[in-house]
């Protein structure tokens, strides 16, 4: 199957001459439809730099990154934002909801910036609000709902587009483990379900688990590549920590 | 040490100054302008009795200015508290760093004094050298010829500088009472802090919304329908009292009520930014539909002041040229003097001859003209029922005003058409001419024109001929115009027993630059023993002109005044609360960027929003304008028939400059501060 994300060879400096700071060095790899991965790296090693410059709101310094056979690094800042609204599907940190729309104004907004047709918006958002276990709570605004129900919306935004590639970027990181279990078992749901191609960069062991191929980041470069294979979650999770103390992770990188 | 501080921070973060330096300068400015009227005059050729307006209007202005400065007081301490806010986290750090909360408010005290000495000297500069133009404007508005040379008033700097020390004062003062109410954790976490969402019941809004519908349209009917009974006021107090509650009401309820209804109409909800635009909109309005009601009714008072100002400016001038037909009238007003035996007009002239100032130099012409008093021998009422107005027609009825039906010979009218450059009108025996000089009776005159009614004069039965009329008086005077009903008939069929009304003897002068010159011979004469016996009114039409456009001059500069002030007041609330937004706004906007969305979609939802918040006081205070004009008109009818279009334009003008301009700063700033 064609590769959905083809990353090649990419740089990323920072500073200028004198005080080069290369976040990203030198990184090429490649993610198939239907893949869930995982990039895993201490603070600092470039895996948020990564992400960004794959989501189109940084650019590289050198190299290119193709989604869809798209060249992604040629294309100008107006065809970006369309790129991003068509192609790629978010999940942040800290939700990112808008606190003045309720969940189902936000999950909408995703489908009226590109113009889709009012009158199947609503079938739309029903559905993926189904899938996702929220459609008790679209008529509730942000603040009235639990980080996971956040989180789960803002899933629900990301995936409403059918796009080509999914990205989170430490979805977890603001969750209680409770909400941070159920948020990634839908995760996973989706993955296996409905086939979506998910990229999530986490610090979290326990996090990169779900995953079924993890690429460790040191210093801006691809350090370690683990498949999770035929291994039960559990054994995987082993296998990681084990990479993770190689990687000379300090105990507060682990959980 | 702490001075430098506060320089450095001035300079560095003259962004978030910019707006209220700028509001700062052009308060100081206007003040400025305003009061400089007593230097103008020394530029102009001003005769004595345009002195004596110019003194009125320079304590005017000086007395309107003592208001003027508490509303500006209000309007600093506004957009200073706005700088505070968006300050928090500095003056957190401050703290955290130890600074104590004395010198810190030093620190502000310095501040403010850097950004009032400069706004202070900007002002007066930018006043200095708009006076300049304002004073031929002055002189334009005067009719007077200027004699140009630099103007700076010291009475004005010295007030403007008084009114700005007292008002950065209670800045500094408001500043450290803030700063002593602060605690560190809520500076340290201003950003976090997330505004009290307002959320109401669905039905609350809509009975809200249509309750304040239900009040406004309860007050313009009661301003319009009983607009003539608010001469006497009685009814102001309650009109203003239920227009504010209904504005309050309106903008309290309206935000929920739209997005309400927007929401079924998907096609529109559903449609690029829209949901977020609606939301936000909703969201903003709901915090602060105090101050949006408070801008609206400002609005209100600006369009008010603006427009009546034009208003009388124009009546009056308009209403001049009629009541000045003569270079000089010498009038025997005969109701005044009750004791006066009849003339005619030989007798008159023979009076007049007597005073001794009939053989001036400088007279070109003279001719008597005369109106007489008269009954209608038919009823009243059988030309009153034409009229549609009830209270009018009740007016006429009861003749509450005492006024008597006045009668002109053809041939005097005729004269008086030629010398005010109207053309002569044609009577036949049967027929009658009708006009009044009282704006009051225009709509009432109109409607009796229109049905052409035979009435009774002098036992003769005459047909109104005309279907529109000129208004004009008889001869010279300060007034525009009692004259309720005013009849022309042929000469013949006026009786020679008709009691007179008025005899005037009016003169055309050779050199009418000599005009003061006559009307003071013609003064002394008047005092002589001779004349003791009779009411003589002198008016010379210059002195009439004069002191017409001297008021009219002053109701314009008031009208601008408080106009311009209310105007930028209410642009600037409005400015200052967007732009703080914007601050607020920009994760809002990082997000949708990072969703995907065009800069286009969001440049667009930047504009509707603005425009949105900017444009809804402005349209409700439209509304309560056009009724309150109305209302009004009837106070600038006691001066004359007004024409409400031309004020209406440069009221447009002003509003879209001043508001305009403003809408467009804002704008631009809000864009710069998401870019950042």
């Amino acid at each position: 199957m064609k590769p959905v994300l083809v990353v090649d060879k990419i740089q990323k400096y920072y500073g200028n001459r004198g005080n080069i700071t290369k976040a990203v060095d030198n990184i090429s790899f490649s993610v198939e439809h239907g893949e869930f991965v995982g990039v895993m790296g201490p603070s600092g090693s470039g895996k948020t730099t990564l992400l960004n410059c794959i989501s189109t709101i940084d650019t590289v310094t050198s190299g290119h990154i193709f989604i869809n056979d798209s060249d992604i690094t040629t294309l100008k800042k107006g065809d970006l934002s369309k790129f991003r609204r068509e192609e790629l599907g978010f999940i942040f940190q800290d939700f990112n909801l808008l606190d003045t729309l309720n969940a189902y104004e936000n999950i909408a907004l995703a489908l009226t910036i590109q113009k889709v047709k009012p009158d199947t918006i609503d079938k739309r958002i029903k559905e993926v609000a189904h899938k996702l276990n929220i459609l008790d709570v679209l008529q509730k605004y942000p603040y009235q709902m639990s980080g996971g129900q956040k989180q789960r919306v803002a899933s629900a935004r990301a995936l409403i587009t059918n796009p080509s590639l999914i990205l989170a970027d430490e979805p977890t990181g603001a969750l209680d483990s409770k909400s941070s279990r159920m948020l990634l078992d839908t995760m996973e749901h989706l993955n296996q379900e409905f086939n979506a191609t998910i990229m999530m960069v986490t610090h979290d062991a326990f996090t990169a688990s779900y995953a079924h191929r993890i690429l460790f980041i040191k210093d801006g470069k691809i350090f370690n590549e683990l498949h999770r294979g035929n291994d039960t979650r559990k054994a995987f999770f082993s296998r990681i920590m084990e990479v993770v103390t190689l990687l000379g992770g300090d105990i507060s990188n682990v959980l | 040490m702490y001075f430098r501080l506060a320089l450095r921070n001035v300079r560095k973060s003259y962004k978030d100054f910019l707006i209220y330096f700028l509001t700062l300068a052009f308060s100081v400015c206007l003040f400025y302008m305003f009061n400089s009227f007593q230097e103008q005059q020394a530029v102009m050729e001003v005769s004595q009795s345009q002195m004596e307006m110019i003194k009125i209007l320079v304590y005017t202005m000086k007395y309107l200015s003592i208001f003027i400065a508490i509303v500006l007081a209000f309007l600093i301490l506004y957009a200073n508290n706005f700088l505070i806010r968006r300050r928090k986290k500095e003056l957190g750090l401050y703290m955290l760093l130890g600074m104590p909360k004395n010198k810190i408010s030093r620190v502000l005290v310095y501040e403010t004094f850097i950004i009032g000495i400069l706004s202070l000297f900007t002002g007066m500069l930018i006043g200095i050298f708009l006076s300049q133009i304002l004073t031929s404007v002055t002189a334009n508005l005067f009719e007077v010829s200027l004699d140009y040379h630099f103007i700076y008033s010291n009475n004005a700097t010295i007030l403007t500088i008084f009114s700005f020390s007292i008002i950065f004062f209670i800045v500094m003062l408001f500043n450290t009472f803030i700063l002593n109410r602060y605690k560190l954790i809520d500076l340290v976490r201003a950003e976090h802090i997330i505004e009290h969402m307002h959320i109401k019941k669905v039905y609350l809004s809509f009975t809200l919304f249509i309750l304040s519908l239900a009040i406004l349209a309860f007050t313009y009917h009661k301003a319009l329908y009983e607009k003539s009974l608010i001469l006497s006021f009685d009814h102001l107090p309650t009109i203003i009292l239920y227009g504010s509650i209904g504005t309050f009401l309106f903008f309290m309820s309206l935000a929920g009520f739209l997005i309400t209804i927007i929401k079924r109409f998907h096609t529109i909800y559903l449609k690029n930014l829209n949901i977020f635009i609606l939301n936000q909109i909703n969201a903003k309005i709901n915090s602060n539909y105090i101050s949006m009601s408070i801008v609206c009714i400002m609005l209100l008072i600006s369009i008010g002041a603006l427009s009546t100002g034009w208003n009388m400016n124009a009546t009056i001038n308009k209403s001049i040229r009629n009541v000045t037909p003569f270079d000089y009238s010498l009038s025997l007003q005969y109701p005044w003097g009750k004791h006066l035996k009849q003339m005619n007009n030989e007798q008159f002239q023979a009076v007049i001859d007597k005073l001794g100032i009939s053989d001036d130099p400088n007279i070109q012409e003279t001719r008597i003209t005369s109106m007489y008093m008269t009954k209608l021998q038919s009823d009243v009422h059988s030309f009153s029922k034409y009229v549609s107005d009830k209270e009018l027609r009740n007016l006429i009825n009861t003749n509450e005003l005492n006024t008597s039906i006045l009668v002109v010979p053809l041939s005097d009218f005729n004269y008086v058409l030629e010398k005010t450059g109207n053309s002569k009108l044609h009577l036949k025996s049967n027929e009658t001419y009708l006009y009044t000089t009282m704006a009051l009776f225009d709509q009432a005159v109109s409607d009796i024109l229109a049905s052409h009614p035979t009435i009774q004069l002098y036992n003769t039965p005459l047909t109104i001929i005309n279907d529109t009329y000129e208004a004009v008086s008889m001869y010279t005077s300060s007034n525009i115009g009692y004259d309720t009903f005013v009849f022309i008939i042929r000469d013949e069929l006026i009786p020679s027993n008709a009691i007179p009304y008025v005899k005037a003897w009016n003169v055309e002068l050779k050199d009418p630059t000599k005009e003061t010159a006559f009307d003071q011979m013609v003064n002394q004469k008047l005092h002589t023993k001779s004349a003791k016996h009779y009411p003589f009114q002198g008016r010379s039409a210059q002195i009439v002109k004069e002191a017409n456009k001297g008021m009219s001059v002053i109701f314009t500069y008031i009208g601008l005044y408080l106009g311009i002030v209310f105007m930028i007041a209410s642009a600037i609330i409005l400015a200052l609360q967007q732009l703080s937004q914007a601050n607020d706004n920009k994760k809002h906007y990082a997000i949708l960027t990072k969703i995907g969305t065009d800069q286009k979609m969001l440049n667009r939802s930047i504009f509707l929003q603005i425009s949105i918040y900017f444009l809804l006081p402005l349209l409700l205070a439209l509304l309560h304008s056009f009724i309150g004009i109305q209302v009004v008109n009837e106070l600038v009818l006691l001066f004359g028939k007004s024409d409400i279009l031309i004020p209406s334009f440069y009221t447009a003008c002003i509003i879209t400059l001043i508001y305009g301009s403003y809408f467009a700063i804002t704008y631009i700033g809000y864009k710069n501060i998401l870019r950042s």
